[in-house]
């Protein structure tokens, strides 16, 4: 079930909202949607995942990642979000896997 | 109550008992007062007060250098500078009457630098002549220390502010207030700043001109004696304060979430300290 959801992870402590960023986010099984209103441009995309799933309600013992709807491309997750996706973009949550043994 | 200090170094500091009337305080029936400034020790905390000014603005002093902030609770409002003993290195098991006053090495302590920045920083301005520490050393200063809290569902990100001589830290715990906010909602999220205002040490909070929910410590005037202990010491109380209400703070002013019960005044507020 698709449920629509609100998040106001923050912005750039009310000086600028030209600082911010509004989001979609979709679970990988597209089960949980949210809107994030006012994610702050300069929060690395690794902790904007955490808390996505959170708000999700998704396995807390699972490494989260962010990935880019439009264009394919996982964010890097210790890069601010704002230089990775624009206000408006749809990102994807998606469990980091490893494929085959750890290096 | 006595107390001697600790240099950087181990060696021995004045004591309050030197420090103190150095920079204008006399003892009076127990208490140290400068005017109507008075200090008080509670736990870990040393605190210099002075009564509020008739009819201020409990959450109007974001942005003015110094750690003064105004507190409500007990028999009267009061403003406040707090700071942690820790970072003024007093050694609690000194016996006072086998001390022996030594100058501090390379000028002031830390306890005597603090207090000068208080008593600079109580009209509202910066000790003169001060400037904010270098990138170099703010670097180093955050050094382990995230700027990003990220609890739960919620993710802030702390942000250091040091431009036009200040050195301020500032998070928002809601990013934007709502212009048609219910009065009573309004009220209640007043009363959460200010209850967070009063009950963290260091932590100023207000609502920004560009309507901003927002908890702030300004180091505007840090003494170099305790820049990187007090620079910690704010990025932690921060992290605290987005970790125990901004969760609370989003909730109240939601107009998606109806509830009866915050159609109500709020209560009384408390007047503990953390």
């Amino acid at each position: 079930m698709v449920k629509p959801n609100d998040t106001t992870p923050g912005k750039s402590n009310g000086s600028s909202k030209a600082a911010v960023l509004d989001l979609e986010a979709v679970d990988v099984t597209a089960t949980h949607e949210l809107r994030a209103r006012g994610v702050d441009r300069a929060t690395p995309a690794g902790a904007v995942a955490q808390a996505f799933a959170a708000r999700m309600a998704l396995p807390k013992n699972v490494p989260w990642t962010l990935r880019n709807d439009r264009t394919g491309a996982i964010l890097d997750e210790e890069s601010p979000i704002g230089e990775q996706v624009e206000t408006g973009s749809r990102v994807v949550l998606t469990p980091k896997s490893h494929l085959g043994a750890k290096a | 109550m006595s107390a001697t200090l600790l240099s950087g170094s181990g060696h021995a500091s004045p004591p309050l008992e030197v420090i103190l009337p150095r920079c204008g305080f006399s003892r009076r029936g127990g208490e140290w007062l400068r005017g109507k400034l008075r200090i008080e020790r509670h736990g870990q905390w040393l605190s210099l007060t002075v009564p509020a000014p008739t009819g201020e603005d409990p959450l109007g002093r974001a942005g003015r250098p110094g750690l003064w902030k105004h507190e409500e609770g007990g028999e009267a409002s009061r403003v406040v500078f707090p700071l942690p003993v820790s970072i003024l290195q007093v050694d609690e098991s000194a016996d006072p009457d086998q001390d022996v006053p030594l100058e501090f090495e390379g000028g002031q302590s830390p306890l005597e630098a603090c207090l000068r920045w208080a008593l600079a920083t109580l009209t509202g301005e910066s000790p003169e002549g001060w400037q904010p520490p270098g990138e170099e050393a703010l670097a180093f200063w955050k050094k382990d220390h995230h700027l990003t809290v990220q609890h739960g569902s919620v993710v802030r990100q702390i942000e250091v502010i040091r431009a036009g001589g200040r050195l301020s830290l500032r998070v928002a715990l809601v990013n934007e207030v709502p212009d048609g906010l219910p009065e009573a909602r309004a009220k209640w999220l007043q009363a959460l700043l200010l209850d967070a205002q009063s009950s963290w040490h260091l932590v100023r909070t207000a609502i920004t001109a560009e309507r901003a929910a927002v908890a702030e410590v300004e180091l505007s005037g840090l003494p170099a004696a305790v820049g990187p202990h007090l620079f910690r010491a704010a990025l932690d109380s921060l992290r605290w304060v987005v970790a125990g209400l901004a969760e609370t703070a989003e909730f109240l002013v939601d107009p998606d979430v109806p509830s009866q019960a915050l159609e109500l005044c709020p209560p009384p507020r408390r007047s503990s300290a953390k």
